[in-house]
């Protein structure tokens, strides 16, 4: 890590190649291209016209749910319910807490519940049957949650084990993508994940499958 | 069709394309899977406000961004190193390969995993590793299965999409040890996170791509569905992604609005499961990441697009929402094209990237080709520029190799449309062709056994010619 770090190429003749060529886009031919805009606009989602405030909460579920993830809005004191319903409906004994603070008391609830919580480490997160971390914020119009690697510790703590757990204050949710990543902390972290639902593929035959790699199951626990 | 076969350029277009359509299975699931692409974009779209003014914009700030193409490169690799990664400048795939195999060769590296990667297909990467003992393995599910198959993608983001299950499971029989058979695509599944799980677990070295590199930050950006590209660059102790040298932007707002419709228009989701932002190796204190972080930006024939009519072609962003809505492709699927990339997008890509080294001609006289002629593998409707969320011209770009390729027509062919051109300018020369057409039209039948002029005449009856000419029926009161 402390290594110094290399370049290797003729980085000057790469450049030299393009910046002799590179211009603005053609301007002739049926479909001139359009001089670049001056405010690069952000996408705007139909789902969040009309909403503030507290209303995020809903369109972020709403959302999360059509990605697949289950939801549930709870008071901070009311987390015991569905966590013993994630214990039961995904058969969990093992789980992997992230780093990030604030997550004591949903530990505490699991081991009452008799799952063996430990945390990360590559060999446990492998083979464990839930990930518990946190997020730095929900993205209402996409139902998707931001892990960063400096708070939760690791990169595959949200990744290896079976079920992802994720514990969200609803104040942390935000309208939507562009409001994360066009404010962007500096220096960034070595590795930030927008997470949009569990691990899906549809490569055998257009057909949904969920846990391709990462996690089956993404339940996303909204504290109020 | 075996890996190390391509490009194809040993057949025409015209015989890949007969393979292609006389296949039904293929047909079928090319078919099924572009209509369900393409439904789900427009639902992705139409949950957005003024989808087309944003394609607008991104047409904008893709040409805003290559218009400063070098500084926004220089920007880029100066914080990759900033943030501690290493950089390669690769000319060419060659170059991008020797440098991942010298990794590789350093690192004593046996097992290699990969996440999806374009930019690698091109360079012929697993060729060049296994030459040097590693063996790679690709993990995103599709490119696996074809691995495994010794196939190549048949299309960008569904690159197993002509596969059916019962074909997957015979792969999964022949080469991947599957000893209980399962046919369900959940089964299938699952059987293959096993198996890739343990070789994530073992690896070495994770090869990515990158779907952007942010300038400003030092990032690249990589999304995925499955998580293999979070397992590839958190797993093994050195990540080495391979970018495309044009697929960069210079600030997060432009790489926000490019990430705002790339999922929308590829599988038409609002984003896909995972959209992760690498900006250096593990941090102090970090308990999983890479050792090492390499980024390879790779010209191999990009940069001779810069300030050419066919330079916005270096705006794309491989969504593979052209091919989706191609009628050419949709009959034929990817393989016909004959390279790494197929659909509009690849008929305009490859003839710039593939065809460098080719002289522009024709038919060479043995049924062999070149790329020129996917040009041709089009009809000019234009749906594909329709659909590309940074509104490539794509098919005036077609009509431009088109050009292109009739500028090296042989003499004879453009002796003969010159003598066309020339006759029909003037009304003698109209009304004496139509009249000669219509004294002969009793030979119509023995025009389709002319010699030479079958491409024209296979697959195509001609109409029957009237005895007299519309002009001669006009001035006779009949019309």
């Amino acid at each position: 890590m402390s290594e110094p770090t290399t370049e290797v190429g003729d980085r000057a003749g790469f450049l030299a190649r393009i910046r002799e060529r590179q211009g603005p886009p053609p301007r002739s031919g049926p479909h001139p291209a359009p001089d670049p805009p001056e405010v690069v606009p952000e996408v705007r989602y139909r789902s969040l016209d009309d909403v503030a405030g507290p209303g995020l909460v809903d369109v972020f579920a709403t959302a999360a749910r059509a990605a697949e993830a289950t939801v549930d809005v709870v008071a901070p004191d009311g987390i015991d319910e569905p966590l013993r319903a994630v214990v039961e409906t995904h058969e969990v004994h093992t789980a992997v807490v992230s780093n990030d603070p604030g997550l004591d008391r949903v530990a505490g609830v699991l081991a009452g519940l008799g799952v063996a919580v430990s945390p990360y480490d590559r060999e446990t997160a492998a083979t464990a049957d839930l990930a518990v971390t946190g997020a730095t914020h929900g993205l209402a119009s996409t139902g998707s949650v931001v892990v960063d690697t400096e708070v939760a510790g690791s990169r595959a703590v949200s990744l290896l084990p079976r079920v992802h757990l994720c514990v969200l204050p609803a104040e942390r949710i935000v309208p939507t993508h562009a409001d994360v990543l066009r404010h962007q902390s500096r220096p960034m972290p070595s590795c930030r994940v927008v997470i949009t639902g569990p691990s899906r593929t549809g490569d055998i035959e257009q057909r949904l499958t969920l846990g391709a790699h990462g996690p089956v199951a993404l339940h996303l626990l909204v504290t109020t | 069709m075996a890996v190390g076969e391509w490009p194809v350029w040993s057949t025409s277009l015209r015989d890949r394309t007969a393979t292609a359509v006389a296949d039904p299975v293929l047909r079928s699931n090319i078919g099924a899977a572009t209509d369900r692409f393409g439904t789900k974009r427009t639902s992705a779209l139409a949950a957005v406000h003024d989808p087309d003014g944003l394609r607008r914009a991104a047409r904008g700030v893709r040409g805003q961004i290559l218009s400063n193409w070098a500084e926004t490169l220089e920007t880029l690799a100066d914080n990759v190193m900033a943030n501690g990664g290493h950089v390669c400048w690769a000319p060419t795939g060659a170059d991008a390969n020797d440098y991942i195999a010298a990794v590789a060769r350093r690192i004593g590296a046996s097992t290699v995993v990969k996440s999806k990667s374009m930019a690698t297909e091109e360079s012929g990467l697993n060729e060049a590793l296994a030459d040097v003992g590693c063996e790679p393995v690709e993990t995103d599910l599709g490119e696996w299965i074809i691995q495994l198959a010794g196939e190549h993608p048949s299309h960008i983001i569904a690159p197993a999409v002509h596969k059916n299950r019962h074909q997957v499971a015979d792969t999964f029989e022949a080469e991947a040890q599957m000893t209980d058979r399962v046919t369900e695509p959940a089964a299938l599944v699952a059987f293959a996170r096993a198996a890739l799980r343990d070789r994530f677990l073992a690896a070495d070295l994770g090869i990515t791509g990158a779907n952007f590199g942010v300038a400003e930050t030092g990032s690249i950006v990589l999304v995925t569905n499955e998580g293999n590209a979070r397992m590839a660059t958190s797993q093994p102790r050195i990540h080495i992604a391979v970018m495309g040298a044009e697929r960069v932007t210079q600030t997060w707002e432009q790489a926000d609005l490019l990430l705002g419709l790339l999922a929308k228009s590829g599988t038409g989701q609002p984003l896909s499961s995972y959209t992760t932002v690498i900006s250096g190796p593990r941090a102090e204190g970090e308990a999983d990441g890479p050792d090492e972080f390499h980024l390879v930006i790779l010209d191999n024939g990009r940069s001779t697009l810069a300030g050419t009519e066919f330079a916005e072609m270096l705006n794309c962003i491989r969504c593979g929402a052209c091919l989706n809505v191609c009628p050419v492709y949709r009959q034929t699927g990817g393989h016909a094209y004959g390279w790494v990339y197929s659909g509009p997008m690849g008929a305009v890509l490859t003839p710039l990237l593939a065809g460098s080294d080719h002289d522009h001609g024709h038919d060479h006289g043995d049924g062999s080709s070149n790329p020129d002629e996917l040009s041709g593998a089009s009809t000019l409707c234009g749906a594909c520029m329709e659909a590309c969320p940074v509104e490539i011209p794509l098919q005036d770009l077609l009509l431009g190799l088109r050009r292109r390729k009739a500028a090296d027509a042989s003499r004879a062919e453009k002796a003969m449309w010159s003598a066309w051109a020339a006759a029909w300018s003037r009304p003698a020369g109209f009304r004496a062709t139509a009249s000669m057409a219509a004294r002969t039209r009793r030979l119509g039948p023995l025009v389709s056994r002319l010699p030479g002029v079958s491409n024209w005449t296979d697959g195509r009856s001609m109409p029957a010619l009237p005895a007299r000419t519309f002009s001669q029926r006009w001035r006779s009161g009949d019309v």
